[in-house]
């Protein structure tokens, strides 16, 4: 049972993390903190203290929730979760995991065992935003989770990948936005228009938390928040860089 | 009933040798077997902390946490605090600033601080609130209740 929390550096410069990990022990990780900042935000924004001791990192992917924060994040950062069986094991990208509201990949004799992320480059940066009613201890409204690689000397969108909750009946990739960015500067006309496309390929619906016509006007607020803010992040990334 | 597992809790110092069900949660057994009862059941979903205790001094609300996982671990409840009728410095500054009103949160928040101010001594007020967003209390309006952690941090800190 041990093996299944704590993380451990993997020999492609990756991290492997446990899925019995406490949220709370994530948020506790240097190398966490440092290179996968995106996911310790989106760790930090879950409930409070008291759970973030208790809820796991594998708990919060494999409850298939549309709210759930850790999977845009993991799906931004280019995660894949390893699911093992007596017949071996098999890696399923977090994108590709969710089927439909609460129901997952993993196949009845599966455990869900690790979570692997790859390795990050010194140009880039990711950020999470949500909106959620009552700061604390309530469910996800609306979040947008986006991770950017940039070119080293003019700034632009290298590589881009931005996932969502909250909109869709699972957590979900907004690839058509991603396309919207790459090759470009971070100008208030890209952001406009990648926020378009992720309001584009979202499905939201209407609940007593949020008309579908609300969690659109978020998306498109909460992209470009992310966004830019992800790409001041890895610009002093850097600017640090020697 | 063969389904029932034998453990050791270790509470407040003490050990005590209990049979129960795997599926009963740590706020059934401090309650219900070894009659703790300052801990309090209340929404019993995580969301209102008066359940509140620490296991190896991390809060946790016990309404969700099996008992069988505290085995072998350092259980503290909210009766384990006084010492010999001494009231701890956190409980003496929620008495003196009001933070308790009915009472009926008082343990998760005292509970709470402790955790608090054993990892960080001199907390802002804002790393104060982000400690007890899981931490309901309908009478005080949380006013009192923060300055009361401020009052204890004050007379904790370690001097010089």
């Amino acid at each position: 049972m041990s093996e299944l929390s704590g993380e451990r550096i993997l020999a492609d410069g990756g991290l492997a993390i446990g899925a019995m990990t406490t949220l709370q022990g994530l948020l506790s990780s240097p190398i966490v903190r440092k290179n996968y900042g995106v996911l310790a935000e989106a760790a930090a924004s879950i409930g409070g203290p008291e759970l973030r001791n208790v809820a796991t990192v594998g708990g919060n992917i494999a409850g298939a929730l549309p709210c759930a924060d850790l999977p845009p994040a993991l799906i931004s950062l280019g995660a894949t979760v390893g699911l093992k069986s007596s017949n071996g094991e098999r890696f399923v990208p977090v994108e590709d995991v969710f089927i439909q509201f609460g129901k997952t990949v993993a196949r009845p004799d599966e455990l869900l065992t690790t979570i692997r992320l790859p390795s990050v480059s010194s140009r880039s940066g990711g950020r999470y935003f949500k909106f959620h009613d009552r700061q604390s201890m309530d469910m996800t409204t609306v979040g947008v989770s986006a991770f950017v690689t940039l070119d080293k000397t003019n700034h632009v969108f290298r590589d881009v990948k931005i996932a969502l909750s909250g909109s869709a009946p699972v957590p979900m990739r907004a690839k058509k936005a991603e396309a919207a960015l790459r090759g470009r500067s971070c100008t208030d006309d890209a952001l406009e228009e990648a926020a378009l496309a992720v309001c584009e390929e979202a499905d939201p619906r209407t609940s007593w938390r949020a008309s579908r016509e609300f969690r659109f006007e978020l998306l498109r607020s909460l992209t470009k928040r992310s966004v830019r803010s992800a790409h001041q992040k890895a610009s002093l990334a850097i600017g640090d860089a020697p | 009933m063969k389904h029932l597992l034998p453990i050791s809790l270790h509470v407040n110092g003490e050990t005590h040798h209990v049979r129960i069900p795997p599926w009963r949660t740590l706020l059934e057994v401090l309650r219900e077997t070894l009659a703790l009862t300052e801990t309090k059941r209340s929404c019993q979903e995580g969301q209102c902390g008066r359940c509140t205790v620490l296991i190896d001094g991390k809060p946790i609300n016990s309404c969700l946490y099996l008992a069988i996982e505290a085995a072998g671990k350092d259980v503290q409840t909210i009766e384990g605090l006084a010492n010999s009728g001494v009231l701890d410095q956190i409980q003496k500054s929620f008495l003196e600033k009001g933070g308790v009103q009915c009472g009926f949160c008082t343990p998760g928040f005292v509970l709470a601080t402790k955790s608090l101010l054993s990892e960080n001594p001199s907390p802002s007020e804002d790393e104060i609130r982000a400690a007890m967003v899981g931490h309901l209390c309908r009478c005080t309006g949380y006013v009192q209740i923060v300055e009361a952690i401020q009052d204890a941090a004050g007379h904790l800190k370690p001097q010089g």
